[in-house]
């Protein structure tokens, strides 16, 4: 096989590779001096300068920041560690910005923020509430799991009219905020005669609500399942109801796993909403001890433990996901 | 089985109709199918020869018409169509092997949660049919291990574990590799020499030739055609068979 001249010709390079101006290395130096310079000398100060003035010459300035480093993180010819270090700087000077405007009072930020003395002796008050916390997750995930599971292999069965209610049901409690679920349950019921109390108020809102989106999980690992499976084990002789756990689960839970696991920490996240409940969940008595300590440090430490437990959580989710495409891959 | 009386009835299909909707697949279908009998159902694509095969065990519900297994009504109401389906082997086009279980775990499924029969006695019986089938020595793998003819050969196994009266097979060497086809036809030939009753939707010529006793010839959801191979591949009368054989000879 041999390739034309004119053929070839066609392809090859007629500019240098570096062929946008604006990524040329003495142009990306000389507007950082520039850069420089409007930071020094043209930013206005916090309190003298004109309103518009003032507002539009610091937008300025990042929008300009934005598209220098923009600039340089979008070429591929660039080195990494070149982009992380400019990466690295954008971060140091919209924080020097926001340090600059905001008015923040740093100097209270260890009384206020980070003051562990004001948790002394009080420390078991949070973990009492992790475990509150912890125990609503699980109560609540197992419920949400079964009422999910219920839906999707009732789906299964084709019913025309099952299918109409099942999917009011799932499209209302996908479409309901849990807040307001929570708080209709515990605030409004009691008016009708049905006097629900905040821990259960709050597992019947989250197991009903999660149950719809957990179903919808199931629901697209049953369908992942070839009809051909079906069909071969309904020849058997296999009853709808042994097709469904001896042959459909066992392939669609590990496609469900991820997801669901996903939906699972969603949902531990939303037991924080139950504090309007008044259930003494972790954020609940972080709110008593800020407002018995007159001090927001249990503040920052609870939203530090949701942290320590939920990053865990978040990380195996990826990589119970990353096995998933693995195994799909294969 | 040979033993049997030969004459005896297995199938018996009554004016068979087939709707989707606007779509008529079958017309009105009516055969008889005798015990040992192996017939081959050809036509041309579209004609419903596979809906036809899938009515007959309900695996797609006929719109009208009665179909008769060993002379018991199947479409009546009190009928419990799992069991007549333990009655009937099917084996598809794309093998349907569960790809969660190893070969001799598929083999095993239904005999023990349908036919309550042990745990042994259904591993002693499947490894005698993958014996029969010559993969003994694949009974531990999974079928994504397996070459398609030899997934094909283990879902045969798997369809004859129930003790089936008839077996049906959809197209079951379309999706192989020409390589494969013959192992599989060989299994098929093994069983309608013991006296299998058959119904086999394909167009392996060579196989439906030396195997088949009938071949029903079906176009645009009717038998057009029913007769012995000779009758159909060399003297046929009627112009769409010609037409078919024409095109895949």
């Amino acid at each position: 096989m041999t390739v034309s001249s004119d053929a070839r010709n066609k392809f090859i390079r007629t500019h240098p590779a570096w062929f946008s101006w604006f990524r040329k290395p003495p142009v990306i130096i000389v507007s950082l001096a520039v850069l420089i310079a409007y930071a020094l000398f043209l930013l206005p100060d916090k309190e003298s300068a004109l309103p518009v003035w003032f507002y539009f010459s610091i937008s300025f300035f990042i929008v300009l920041i934005l598209a220098y480093s923009g600039n340089i993180l979008a070429d591929r010819g660039k080195p990494e560690s070149l982009k992380m270090g400019v990466a690295l700087m954008l971060i140091a000077v919209l924080c020097w910005l926001f340090h600059r405007y905001s008015g923040a009072q740093w100097h209270r930020l260890a009384d206020f923020f980070f003051n562990w003395k004001k948790l002394e002796g009080n420390w078991w008050i949070l973990w009492q509430g992790l475990g509150v916390t912890l125990f609503l997750a699980l109560i609540s995930g197992v419920g949400s799991v079964a009422v999910g599971l219920l839906i999707a292999v009732l789906r299964t069965l084709n019913s025309p009219t099952m299918n109409f209610f099942l999917k009011i049901y799932v499209d209302v409690f996908r479409s309901i905020p849990m807040i307001v679920v929570m708080v209709i349950f515990f605030f409004a019921m009691p008016y009708v005669g049905i006097s629900l109390g905040s821990i259960v108020s709050t597992v019947l809102a989250l197991s009903l609500g999660y149950g719809a989106y957990a179903s919808e999980c199931f629901r697209a690992g049953i369908e992942s399942v070839h009809s051909g499976q079906l069909e071969a084990a309904r020849s058997l002789g296999l009853s709808r109801w042994k097709t469904i756990y001896k042959i459909i689960l066992p392939q669609a839970i590990p496609v469900v796993i991820p997801p669901l696991t996903s939906t699972l920490v969603a949902m531990l996240k939303d037991t924080a909403v139950a504090s309007v409940v008044a259930a003494p969940e972790l954020l609940k008595r972080a709110r008593e001890l800020y407002t018995s300590e007159t001090n927001p440090t249990p503040l920052v430490a609870a939203a530090l433990i949701y942290l320590a437990v939920l990053i865990p959580l978040v990380r195996a989710v990826n990589m119970l996901e990353n096995r998933m495409q693995k195994k799909r891959n294969e | 089985m040979s033993e049997m009386n030969q004459s005896e009835t297995m199938i018996e299909v009554v004016d068979l109709h087939k709707r989707f909707k606007d779509l008529h697949v079958l017309n009105g279908v009516s055969t008889v199918v005798k015990r040992s009998e192996v017939v081959a159902i050809m036509g041309p694509s579209g004609s419903g020869k596979s809906t036809f095969l899938r009515c007959l065990n309900r695996l797609e519900e006929p719109t009208s018409g009665r179909i008769y297994i060993e002379g018991v009504d199947i479409m009546a109401p009190y009928i419990d169509i799992n069991r007549v389906r333990t009655e009937i082997g099917m084996v598809f086009q794309s093998f349907n092997l569960f790809p969660h279980l190893t070969a001799i775990e598929n083999i095993k499924l239904a005999p023990m949660s349908v036919r309550k029969i042990s745990n042994k006695e259904a591993t002693d019986r499947g490894m005698a049919l993958l014996e029969k089938v010559g993969l003994v020595e694949k009974a531990t793998v999974y079928p994504e291990q397996l070459s398609g003819g030899q997934q094909q050969r283990v879902a045969i196994a798997r369809a004859l574990a129930m003790q089936p009266q008839i077996m049906f097979f959809d197209e079951p060497t379309s999706a192989l590799d020409p390589e494969m086809i013959g192992e599989v036809l060989d299994v098929m030939r093994n069983m309608a020499k013991e006296g299998m009753t058959m119904m086999v939707v394909s167009h392996e010529m060579g196989f439906i030739r030396e195997a088949a006793d009938r071949i029903l010839f079906l176009a645009d959801g009717l038998i057009v055609e029913d007769g012995t191979p000779d009758q159909i591949f060399n003297h046929s009368q009627h112009e769409r068979t010609i037409e078919f054989l024409g095109k895949i000879l």
